[in-house]
Parts: structure tokens; sequence; C-alpha cells
């Protein structure tokens, strides 16, 4: 009897019990998604459909079923252990901001890449190899190797470190340190080549407002005379610097997306902080990309200001694997310049690539170089490139090949 | 100096009675935390005054934006302690307004039951209260036993699983049939034995 009991009264729950989920479950399904953020893995480490799903989210109503299962799929995808979903009040009233922290690899916290690998046919290989530690949400350290000649006028090599550390999801403090050591194309002529270069930059990096960054902090760098310039001493080149950085992707319908990227950087070296060099170094950066189906159109611009005097590695030069590409930067400008104009159009379809260059500098202690132009034909995936750029002077072809990642 | 086994044995003897004696004083004094009171329509109403289930990494996941799920289990015994005659299991999402600060609850049986705009003390109260435990004619001559045991939902184990329609009484009592993980924060109340007679009658 009992257990007859016992039987109907199991059987009429299990009758009763219906959906175990409902977005209706949640009180905060009426409010909106101001802002969706990821903490503890690059966004681009997430698949081209979760990134669109997540941008998606913004601007609809919280819809937790939808957000679970988003989060199942990025667990998925970044092998992490566990995520995190933070959601607070918005900047406007009945507004959301969601937050997911991603907590430690499932398999490892620890990680490599390969930041920048490439070759450039006039001015050889460029890479490097960092690793990468997540402790925590909150915690990150990396470290590596790089050895670059792209970059800047000298070939640098040596070891780098940079820890961040999340205060919050919208304040960080960062830390990165770096022993290189220089080499030297015989076309720089110049009388402050320096043979080893050690950096100290501790920065703090505040969120403004939604994609609006702020950097600020100081940079510390000393800088050992070259072996060619043994009556030299060891000098001291320490700024204040300042980054804003702008980052907005604008959804459209279907499959058009549109980003927006600015930047604007101040290092302003002087007396106060004990430099042995004195300037002030502005760059403004813009990329505008329109993304439409497999098209892809991307604008960007460049313009920078040195004033005073100024280590070899804050000028500016053209002619490298991201600007004039197809030029030799030692044959445009092989000191550096004090001012920089510099616009770009790539044009993608698919793995197919075309883009065109144009740039002037203003040397140091010289007029304004003639504009120049150049462009070229390639493959792009992601961020690997294959591609062969030509510059167009004196009516010479004489093309450069470019093959690398993130290069 | 080489201590024997004889040697030891007192000791072990000593310290196992300790924590006999501690577990059992602590069971005792866990047990006092449940209160029934019988209602006019011989169900039997389940308060836990002292216990707050709305507490620790529950409450913060749940002031997080999150809807935490708490999973209710309350077992009739009668005649001895395992001999269970009744048994009700049922799962309440809790979610807390971000702009309002208030708890909201769902009951996720048909037909679905929920309230919001609830403190703390409201929304706990509120889960218990919709236990509706009934205790047939034939057992209350005996001894009875009542049982009570909460579960926060694992966040480390949920996933789509929880999100499809389909999960019934017999995935709760499974739920139940196993221990509770190292990340489920879990409480288990008793109350008993007593008879019919004593269970407080309440309105």
């Amino acid at each position: 009897m009992l257990l007859k009991l016992l039987t109907i009264a199991l059987i009429a729950s299990s009758l009763a019990v219906s959906r175990n989920a409902d977005p209706a479950d949640n009180v905060n399904s009426r409010y909106t998604v101001e802002s969706v953020e990821l903490l503890g893995v690059p966004k681009t480490k997430l698949s081209r459909t979760v990134r669109e799903r997540l941008d998606k989210m913004i601007g609809t109503k919280y819809d937790t079923l939808a957000l679970t299962g988003l989060v199942w799929k990025i667990r998925e995808e970044v092998r992490a252990k566990h995520i995190n979903v933070r959601v607070g009040r918005g900047l406007k009233p009945e507004h959301l901001a969601v937050r997911l922290e991603v907590e430690g690899k499932r398999d490892k916290s620890f990680d490599v890449t390969a930041p920048k690998f490439g070759y450039n046919s006039r001015q050889g290989f460029s890479g490097g190899l960092e690793g990468v530690i997540n402790a925590g949400s909150r915690l990150r350290i990396a470290g590596g190797y790089s050895n670059d000649s792209d970059n800047l006028l000298e070939r640098y090599e040596g070891f780098h470190g940079r820890t961040e550390f999340r205060l919050s999801s919208t304040a960080a403090l960062k830390f990165h340190y770096a022993s290189l050591r220089q080499s030297w194309n015989p076309a720089v002529q110049s009388a402050s080549l320096y043979g080893n270069r050690e950096i100290f930059e501790p920065t703090a990096s505040i969120q403004l407002t939604r994609g609006l960054e702020w950097d600020a902090g100081v940079s510390i760098q000393r800088l050992d005379p070259a072996n060619t310039n043994k009556a030299a001493r060891t000098e001291a080149s320490n700024a204040v610097v300042n980054t804003l950085r702008y980052r907005r992707r604008l959804e459209g319908t279907g499959t058009h997306h549109q980003e927006l990227e600015a930047g604007y950087g101040l290092r302003a070296a002087t007396q106060i902080l004990s430099s042995d060099y004195s300037y002030h170094r502005h760059s403004l950066h813009g990329a505008y990309t329109l993304q439409s189906g497999r098209h892809e159109l991307r604008i960007a611009a460049l313009a920078g200001l040195l004033r005073g005097n100024a280590p070899l590695f804050d000028t500016f030069l053209l002619g490298n694997a991201s600007t004039l590409r197809g030029y030799n930067k030692f044959d445009i400008a092989p000191r550096g310049a004090s001012r920089i104009a510099h616009g770009s159009v790539d044009y993608r379809y698919r793995l197919f690539q075309v883009f065109c260059d144009t740039g002037a500098l203003a040397e140091r202690g010289g007029g304004m170089t003639e504009v120049l132009y150049s462009f070229g034909v390639g493959l792009r995936k992601d961020n690997m490139q294959l591609a062969v750029a030509f510059p167009l002077r004196n009516a010479r072809m004489d093309p450069v090949f470019l093959v690398g990642v993130n290069f | 100096m080489r201590i024997t086994a004889q040697q030891q044995w007192p000791n072990r003897f000593a310290a196992w009675a300790a924590v006999s004696f501690c577990t059992g004083f602590a069971l005792a004094v866990v047990a006092q935390d449940l209160f029934l009171q019988r209602l006019q329509d011989d169900s039997i109403r389940i308060a836990a005054p002292r216990t707050h289930f709305l507490a620790g990494r529950a409450l913060d996941r749940i002031r997080d934006g999150n809807t935490v799920h708490f999973d209710f289990q309350v077992s009739l015994a009668s005649g001895h302690q395992q001999n269970v005659v009744h048994r009700i299991v049922e799962r309440f999402s809790v979610s807390y307004d971000l702009w309002e600060e208030r708890f909201s609850v769902s009951r996720l049986r048909l037909p679905r039951k929920g309230v919001s705009h609830l403190s703390t003390l409201e929304a706990e109260t509120w889960c218990l209260n919709n236990l509706a435990l009934f205790a047939p004619r034939e057992v209350r001559d005996k001894p009875m036993w009542v049982k009570l045991e909460i579960r926060a939902e694992d966040p480390m184990q949920r996933g789509p699983l929880f999100s499809e329609p389909g999960v019934n009484l017999s995935s709760l009592i499974e739920l139940f049939s196993r221990p509770a993980s190292k990340n489920q924060a879990s409480w288990t109340l008793e109350s008993g034995p007593l008879q019919w007679g004593e269970i407080r009658p309440g309105t």
C-alpha cells in the first residue's frame, strides 16, 4: 500500500515537472544588453560564428538560454575550464553589461604563440615566439624571444616579458620589459647608434567608454652605445607615454560588417625624467574596414610628427611590411624621419588580395620626400599572407616578396 | 620507542568517540533547524529559519545576473527512518533583478508559478512554502521522520542538458541519489521521530 502511494506520488510529480529553463526564469530578461565583454582570452581566438553571435547580443533582450548555449560553445572552442558570467547594470537605465570571464585553460594554462613571423626579400626574416601564462582571469604573463628587422630602422633581437593584471573589467595594470641587441644596416649613418637597449614600461590601462581605451605610463629605456662608437656613453631615453585607442565593430544586416579603428600616441621625453633625449612624438592612425560577404575593403591612414632630438627607434619610417609595401625602408629614409603621412587601400575577395600604398616622409633636417606609391597582389587567410609588392618609382618595378604570419 | 598496536588502540578509540560525539552533536543541532507545521488540509509545511541557502557562491552567481537552480527533496519516513513513504522533489530557479535589487523565484512545475520583488529571506521562505508534503492517513499513527535536502546547482556541471525540455523527476531523484559534488552547496535537515499529533498546527 505504501509503495503504491509512493509510486502514485512520483508519477504525479513527474507529470507536473515542466521545462527546466526558460528565458523568463531570469527576471533580467526584460532588460537590454548594452555590452558584451570577453576576458581571459582574445576574441580573435573564437570562431567567426561565435564572435558574430556575441556581437549580435548587443541591443537585444538578455536571454539566459542563448547566453548559456554560447558560453558552452566558447568553453569548447577555447578549451576553458570554466566561464564566469557576470552581468551588471549598464550605463543606460534598464541596460545590462555582460562580462564573460574565461577561467583557466582546461588542458593548458600555458600557450605558445608566434606573434610575428615573416620574410621580406629585401630585409630578411623577422619572427618571434612567445609563451603566455593565463593565471586565472585577471593575471596574464607573457615572455618570449624576437628577432625583427621590419618594425624599426634597426634589426633587434632579444627577450621580452610582459604582465597584465586586470583590476576590474575596465582597468588593468601592465608592465613590459625587454632586453634587445641591435644590429644596423650600413645604410644607417648616424652618430647616435646604440648597441643594446633595455626597456621598462609600467602603464595603466583604462577603458573610458565602450571601445575607447587609454593607456598611460612611463617608458624607461637605457641605450648602450654601439661597438662602433666606443667613445659614447650609456644614454637614457625616458618618456611619458599616452595612447588612446578606439575600436568599434558596427554590425550591419546579413553579412555586412564595418569596423572602425583609431589611435593616438604621444611620447614625451624630457630631462625632468633624467632623459638624455628631449622630444615629443605624436602619431595618429585610423582604419576603416567594410566587409560584405566574401568582399573586404580596408582603408587606413597614418600621420606622425616628431619634435626634438629622438633616438632612432622613435623615428618614423616607411617601406616595411605594413607601410609602402614594396619599398626598402633604407632607400627612402635610412636615418628615419620626423614627419610621416601614409595611406593604404586593401581589397580582399576570399583568399585573394590587392593593395595600394602611398606615403611621404620628411627626413630629420631635410625636406619632404616625394610622394611614393606601391601596389601588390597576393593571398591572405586570416593572419597569414603571401604577397608580391611593387614600388612605383622611376618607371621601374623591383618586386618584393612578403610571406608571413601577422606580418 | 616503538608504540604497539595495543598502545595505540585506546587513543584511536578516544579519537573516534570524540568524532562520533561531535558529529552526533552537530546533527542534533542541525535537526533542530527543521520546523514542521500541520496545515488545515493535512499537508505539512516546512520551515528552516536558520538555514540560508541563498548564500555564498550561489548567491554571488545570482547577484551576477545568473539564474541559479535549487533542487529540493523532502522525504517522509514512517515506522523507521529508512522507510520512505512519500517524497517530493522540486526545482526552483532564482534570479536577481539587477536594477531593482530584488529576487525573483520560479517553481518549475506545471502550472508554473513565480514571484518577484522578494528579499533574500522572502525568496527562501517562498521556496519552502511551495513544498507541499502530504502524510498519508496510514502513517499518522506511527513515528515519522522528515528530511529536507537542498542542493544548489553545480555551476561546473550545468550545460545545455539543463536548457532542454524534458528534464524530469527521475533526473532529479537520480541527482539526489548521488552525493553532492565538491562545487555544490548542499544542506540536509532532519526532524524526527515525531508523532502526527506532535506537529504544531498552523494556519
